[in-house]
């Protein structure tokens, strides 16, 4: 009699519950959410269709075959030895049945106008807007990398935009930009792209530069310098600890660097400055003049501010003293422009002459205020300032 | 006489139990958040290993419990293990990125969190875990007396978690908190051990040559304290922590962490490891765009409120608007506003000391609703709602009550994280966009939305005024204000404003007409800002978790299908432990439920958070004394299980129609002191049910024939593991992705069935 009414008892409450439950379920869309949870949800990351993705596969350059199917990629410092069927670091380069291929050639990720001050550029047509071009895929893997949905992404990841190199030129020519950028990712993990990119260029009367980590091999390197107008070089530091932080080496940047100069491309060094990182004055000053020494005086050399970013977000922002510090030993060792930048309003983000102290371009952030430059010259003293103008 | 003493020091060195545990567990807690930055996932990592630990502690000292010879030893020498896990744990806390061998200022991922926070709390929680099922068999072997251990060890937990959280952490150095607790569980070790002897003391030949453990371990204690050690200690680990940067200030408040690096001249505040002021040069890019966005963004914006993160900057940028006449800056940490008049320089100097400027220290939203002022522009500082707790920032709710608290063409000003070139195709990134933007709509007539590199400025507002802003007009408004900017000028705003900005954000929100809104009680944003951090540290958890959203709550209700199943296969031997994990189960995520749903109504007001968790501690220590008390005389303790089973169960079902008529008659219907009356009132009922169990449990399993210590371990194991369960999957995943009501209805559902096992189980018998 007891089983009997605590078997009732229970199954009362669970009709009655069971009632309840139901009626909140179609009233919340609960159910719903339980038979079709996709519903209107946008996906992880819009990845481009496989067709497209196909479209971006070439034969790549600068590589060997080995025995066995297996290929060696001689793009970058890394020599990537790359088995059939597997990528290279940079995962934009692919062994396909003994072949290596470049998977991003046309298909870059990011295509935006942008003024050449962003690169920094900042001794290049001042003012200027660049077709600036980026793909996924990097070589390094910076901590701090402000670009990171593209270097750290790879092929699918992210969506991509159908622009071989007849558009890129057809569409800077259209714009009336008279400068091309590879940025953003590092451009020489799609270094096919760049190449038949810079042809063209060259050929329509554009200008092409490029903005990269250094880390690439010579023969990559001389093959495409003919068809550069200019670099800008990001020296991530002057010690193998602050390439630690990028997973990447000193040396190979610093061979790249000296390669460019004597190959006379115009060349501009951006140093971030993160602090405990790269910001010791002993390795700043070392750099200097490294680069007096091995490259000249007439290099522009850009301080960055650092802010958290990425994964290194322990860390407090670069002081701006230590910026000033920077640009200070930079100048003593001979350096002849330095200037500072992420920090907007900062007098230092304009160029001054060296010899007479006059602020030839104004600068805020990117934007030029002015510029004073006339003939390559400084109005005031008439020192010539180096530069493409 | 000597009885009864004899009872009460055990009794009392099972409460130091529950206090060590508690304390040891807000404490590592507290230096995980600071090393993992403090976000919701981080929070449910570290509670869920700690209950994982504890409850496999627990189980194993039940399984081998019966092999020891003199339990109280065993019992006095794990709290003395315990205590002294708790600083090397500290130390491994601080120690996070030097453990897992991460360049210095490299933020953890959740696989790197995961092992961090087993190195630091394994040994304490395990042994602490071990150290209750020894505790519940110190008092002796009846039924009653498992009971009575659970008793014990909720009051000492319930005391620990007050004394920690008001008195010692905001005075005492961690080191300096575990080296207390060491004291305090010596002490207790020693009563315990001085009890085995019979009051003789621990050797009681003539001559005691060999001192005991305690007295070795009390002189070490004195030892350290004298030549400083936890200070060395504290400050070597610090170093590490901060490896390379000069901190110059490091304290605790009953909210957080607090911490502040020096570097060349420049000061730089965290709290809970996230750098959030910079001064004297914050960075400017941020400040410029998202204030002066914001405030050209009105006609002539004369009264301001700013909801945290305003010292610093924001309002330096404000009073350069020159009609505003009044600030009201609301932050809820007293302590932040404190440190940075520590330190002041000449900005912060200037914004804490400005006429214009009045300083609150509140809950941003309770402020809201307990101001009768109105407003030209609100700006909200928080700028990620990474928890629950700042999610509040970002929900239809809030941004109603702004609303009605805005003055005619007033504007509400939020941000959002971005990436560059606004292209937010990245897990939970854009969802995160698309719901927010989506929920501001809801309320507000127009929203503007000014994307960009790293963050994306929100301007939301009933006038069309923000819609007609362009680079022009900002600048000529700028000109004419004679606002001193350093970035804002006109070429900049040109840029800022070309179309590719808002074409790529745009397309990255496609279909927000059909997102989710983002609520109080049903937090979308949390789960979305979740995915984005796993995104850019961990990619394949990422995607994991976007697998989990999607197909998540089939695997859970399967598993939870299968497990019923068995136990009900099971029968006599499943029942009762599954009633007891679905009731911890229960307890953690109806705890989690009314804390969060506290703090949705009256904001995040920690006095009150503390009250709640003690209430509900409190209920069920009450609960556990009486039950065990009535013990003897209650004639079908399986009957009175599951008439608390079905309580739980009715309880699941009528909680979520209590909070969601608290939330929306609250300040209106209900008066505020009758709300939370109820709100304690359910906790302490959430308790009762929950505590009640336990005793009652133990006696059942001990009357089928298994012994104390198995049942102790087995069903305290079981109740930690339910919690453990409540809080990753309750907390981490049903309630960011189900919300309040439908979480509510799936624990119902969870305890329909174990009502239905323990019926089918009693029927089966009868």
């Amino acid at each position: 009699m007891e089983r009997k009414r605590n078997v009732g008892i229970a199954v009362l409450i669970a009709v009655v519950f069971l009632f309840v439950v139901f009626g909140w379920f179609l009233s919340t869309g609960g159910l719903n959410r339980i038979l079709d949870p996709a519903v209107e949800r946008p996906p992880v990351a819009e990845n481009g269709r496989q067709g497209q993705l196909e479209l971006g596969v070439r034969e790549a350059m600068f590589y060997v075959k080995l025995p066995d199917s297996v290929v060696q990629c001689r793009l970058c410092f890394r020599n990537c030895v790359i088995a059939e069927g597997l990528r290279g670091f940079c995962r934009v380069r692919e062994n396909r049945e003994g072949v290596l291929y470049t998977l991003v050639y046309g298909l870059p990720s990011a295509v935006h106008i942008d003024p050449i001050e962003k690169e920094p550029q900042y001794h290049h047509l001042p003012g200027s807007n660049i077709l600036a071009i980026g793909t996924v895929g990097c070589n390094f893997v910076c901590l701090h990398c402000h670009n990171w949905p593209l270097s750290q992404a790879s092929p699918g990841d992210r969506s991509v935009i159908d622009f071989p190199p007849e558009e890129v030129i057809r569409y800077a020519l259209l714009n009336g930009v008279p400068i091309i950028s590879f940025t953003y990712n590092d451009p020489i993990v799609c270094f096919e792209y760049l190449y038949d990119v810079a042809k063209l260029a060259q050929q329509n009367g554009l200008r092409i530069i490029w903005h990269t980590n250094g880390a690439i091999n010579h023969d990559p390197l001389m093959a495409i310098l003919p068809y550069t107008d200019a670099i800008t070089v990001d020296l991530k530091g002057f010690t193998d600890k602050a390439y630690a932080n990028s997973a990447a080496l000193l040396q190979p940047v610093l061979n790249t660097l000296k390669t460019i100069r004597e190959q006379g491309v115009w060349l501009e060094i951006v140093n971030l400055m993160i602090p405990t990182i790269n910001d010791n004055p002993d390795d700043v000053r070392r750099m200097s003049r490294w680069i007096v020494d091995n490259l000249g005086e007439n290099v522009p050399l850009h301080f960055s501010r650092f802010f958290p970013n990425f994964k290194l977000t322990d860390i407090a922002p670069t002081p701006i003293e230590t910026l000033e510090m920077a640009r200070e030993i930079a100048l003593e060792e001979g350096i002849r422009f330095s200037t500072l930048g992420n920090v907007p309003g900062h007098e230092y983000n304009s160029t001054f002459c060296p010899e007479c102290d006059l602020r030839l371009i104004h600068r805020i952030h990117f934007e030029v205020m002015y510029n004073k430059i006339e003939d390559g010259n400084c109005p005031g003293c008439g020192e010539k300032i180096p530069g493409l103008w | 006489m000597t009885r009864k003493l004899v009872i009460d020091k055990k009794a009392a060195a099972i409460a130091v139990s529950g206090i060590t545990g508690i304390v040891a567990q807000i404490v590592l807690l507290r230096e995980l958040l600071v090393s993992f930055q403090g976000n919701e996932l981080s929070l449910g990592i570290i509670l869920a290993n700690w209950l994982l630990f504890e409850a496999l502690g627990s189980y194993i000292a039940g399984k081998f419990a019966h092999r020891f010879k003199n339990i109280p030893v065993v019992f006095a020498y794990t709290q003395m293990l315990v205590s002294a896990g708790l600083p090397l744990g500290i130390f491994v806390a601080r120690s996070a990125r030097l453990v897992m061998g991460l360049p210095i200022g490299q933020g953890l991922g959740i696989d790197a969190m995961f092992v961090v926070s087993i190195l630091a709390l394994l040994p304490v929680s395990l042994l602490h875990g071990a150290s209750f099922t020894l505790a519940s068999l110190v008092l002796g072997e009846r039924a009653d007396l498992l009971g009575k251990a659970y008793v014990y060890e909720n009051v000492g937990t319930m005391a620990g978690g007050i004394l920690v959280t008001f008195a010692l952490l905001p005075l005492l150095n961690s080191f300096e908190i575990a080296l207390a607790t060491m004291s305090l569980s010596i002490v207790a070790a020693a009563a315990v051990l001085r009890n085995v002897t019979g009051g003789r003391g621990y050797c009681h030949t003539r001559v005691t040559i060999t001192p005991s453990p305690c007295h070795i371990l009390a002189c070490l204690l004195a030892l350290v304290v004298m030549i400083g050690l936890h200070r060395t200690l504290h400050e070597t680990s610090l170093k590490i922590q901060w490896e390379g940067q000069n901190l110059v200030s490091h304290e605790n408040s009953v909210y957080g962490n607090i911490a502040v690096v020096e570097r060349g001249g420049e000061f730089t505040f965290f709290t809970d490891g996230q750098p959030i002021i910079t001064t004297p040069f914050p960075d400017i890019i941020r400040l410029e765009e998202f204030v002066h966005f914001a405030m050209l963004s009105h006609y002539n914006p004369q009264s301001v409120l700013v909801l945290t993160g305003g010292a610093g900057g924001k309002i330096n940028e404000i009073l350069k608007h020159p009609y505003v006449k009044m600030i009201d800056y609301v932050e809820l940490d007293p302590m932040l506003p404190a440190t940075i008049k520590a330190f002041p320089t000449e900005l912060t100097s200037f914004e804490m000391t400005h006429p214009k400027v009045r300083l609150h220290l509140d809950d941003g939203r309770y402020f809201l609703k307990k101001t009768d002022n109105l407003y030209d522009v609100c700006i909200v500082g928080v700028a990620n709602p990474a928890d629950l707790q700042t999610n509040r920032f970002f929900t239809l709710e809030f941004f109603k009550t702004v609303n009605q608290r805005l003055n005619p063409g007033g504007v509400l000003a939020i941000s959002l994280p971005s990436l560059p070139r606004a292209q937010i195709n990245v897990a939970g990134l854009a969802a995160m966009n698309k719901s927010v933007y989506a929920t501001l709509k809801e309320v507000f007539r127009y929203v503007r939305v000014f994307p960009g590199e790293s963050f994306n400025v929100f301007i939301a507002s009933d006038t069309d005024y923000i819609k007609r802003l362009n680079a022009l007009l900002m600048n000529d408004k700028i000109e004419e204000k004679g606002l001193d900017v350093a970035l804002l000028n006109k070429p900049y705003l040109e840029y800022r404003t070309l179309p590719w900005w808002s074409e790529n954000f745009y397309a990255s929100i496609y279909n927000w007409e059909d997102s989710e809104l983002n609520m109080d009680f049903e937090p979308r944003v949390v789960f979305e800002s979740m995915m984005f951090f796993s995104a850019m540290f961990t990619p394949y958890i990422a995607a994991l978790l976007d697998d989990v959203r999607d197909y998540g709550m089939y695997l859970f209700i399967a598993v939870i299908f299968i497990i019923v199943i068995i136990t009900a296969f099971l029968r006599k031997r499943g029942d009762i432990p599954f009633s007891i994990f679905t009731t911890g189960f229960a307890g953690m995520l109806l705890d989690l439920v009314i804390i969060f749903a506290f703090q949705a109504i009256f904001g995040y007001v920690f006095y009150w958070i503390g009250v709640l968790v003690s209430v509900f501690m409190a209920g069920a220590a009450i609960a556990a004394l009486v039950i065990t008390r009535c013990l003897p005389s209650v004639k079908n303790p399986a009957r009175m299980l599951l008439s608390l089973d079905a309580a739980v169960l009715m309880k699941c079902a009528i909680l979520p129609i209590i909070l969601i008529a608290l939330h929306v008659h609250t300040f209106r219907l209900i008066p505020v002191d009758v709300a939370k009356g109820v709100f304690v009132l359910m906790s302490f009922v959430c308790g009762v049910l929950v505590g009640a169990q336990y005793p009652l449990a133990c006696h059942i399993v001990k009357a089928r024939g298994k012994d104390s210590g198995g049942t102790a371990g087995l069903l305290y194991g079981l109740d930690l593991f339910g919690g453990w369960a409540g809080g990753v999957i309750g907390g981490l995943f049903l309630l960011p992705i189900l919300g309040i009501v439908n979480s509510s209805l799936i624990l119902a559902g969870i305890k329909l069935c174990s009502v239905g096992i323990l019926v089918l189980s009693r029927w089966k018998s009868a």
